[in-house]
């Protein structure tokens, strides 16, 4: 055929800061998605030589591997206070915090809320699946109300435990956070606003204005035990309603 | 034809999120197994392809890389 010996450009491409290996997500992890937005957005910004992420412990505790710039590992919670300390010794670097649900909501959050409070100029990416992933689905801080996990095996009872927390209506409480944002990967248009997002938190970060948070709303198909459209579905019918996508601030 | 999705076989591990999401409905999943032990995506029908990028923006494994064909 004639076409076939045109000349082409690529519409999509790997990214430079991506590597390029297998990871050890499950099919249809969010995380897979997330990590590619992030390095698009590095490679876009030009600051992929200035990077340093600092992964979390989770599911994303290897990031660093499958990400081509700088990366530092933090003990459980403590990617902000990590973080923290990275830009304030090189102050030019580009520093973003990778961090799961259990990790900023959980054993983190008071790193996590002082960072923020403190308005240090990084970047934070949260990402909520609604349960702890790596160890084997229990139930998290934002595990929604009658959701069954490992731990709650008849549902999350609010009368117990308490209702998920809202991570990002928290940190809009205070008042150093310059950017909050949450969005969600479910389906092709949330992932492109995801993007921007992530670009928007990292160009705040470039230009010295403080601590941008994007909250990701993202899935499990395996420790929800659904299949990863149904997961995506999953995310838009029960998760979205109590996790409202949206802008918080943008100062 | 415009341009065609390039498909990294060997790396899919048979989500099936590039199906559900192509505006044309062009993705599927193959009969046969990958080295992973999955069945993976298969573009079938290229003819069709509006090279949007979706499956390769939605894919989180990084297997789809999407290519447009040159003007002229």
């Amino acid at each position: 055929m004639e076409t076939k010996t045109k000349d082409f450009k690529y519409v999509y491409d790997k990214p430079e800061a991506l590597v390029d290996k297998v990871t050890h997500y499950c099919p249809g992890c969010g995380h897979g998605i997330v990590h590619k937005l992030l390095a698009e957005v590095i490679d876009e910004l030009g600051v992929r030589e200035k990077a340093i992420i600092v992964a979390p412990v989770g599911c994303s505790v290897l990031i660093y591997d499958y990400m081509n710039f700088d990366g530092c590992e933090a003990s459980h919670g403590r990617a902000p206070a990590v973080a923290t300390g990275l830009k304030r010794v090189n102050p030019d670097s580009i520093v973003v915090a990778y961090q799961g649900d259990g990790d900023l909501l959980a054993i983190g959050t008071g790193e996590a809320i002082h960072a923020a409070n403190r308005g240090e100029n990084i970047t934070t990416i949260f990402i909520n699946n609604a349960i702890y992933g790596m160890t084997g689905g229990q139930m998290a801080p934002t595990t929604m109300e009658k959701q069954i996990t490992a731990t709650t095996p008849y549902g999350r009872d609010p009368m117990d435990v308490g209702f998920p927390i809202r991570g990002c209506e928290l940190l809009n409480t205070l008042e150093r956070p310059v950017f909050i944002e949450r969005c969600s990967i479910y389906d092709f248009k949330n992932t492109l606003k995801t993007k921007k997002a992530i670009k928007k938190g990292i160009k705040n970060q470039i230009e010295g204005r403080g601590y941008s948070f994007i909250e990701v709303l993202s899935t499990c198909p395996t420790n929800w035990g659904m299949k990863p459209q149904e997961a995506a579905n999953w995310v838009k019918d029960t998760m979205v309603p109590y996790y409202p996508l949206g802008n918080f601030r943008d100062n | 034809m415009r341009g065609k999705p390039i498909i990294d076989t060997a790396k899919c591990k048979g989500c099936e999120l590039c199906n559900d999401v192509c505006p044309v409905n062009i993705m599927a999943m193959s009969d046969t197994f990958n080295k992973q032990g999955v069945q993976y995506a298969v573009c079938i029908d290229e003819e069709k392809c509006t090279t949007c990028g979706a499956c390769a923006i939605i894919c989180p494994d990084m297997v789809i890389k999407v290519i447009k064909y040159e003007q002229g």
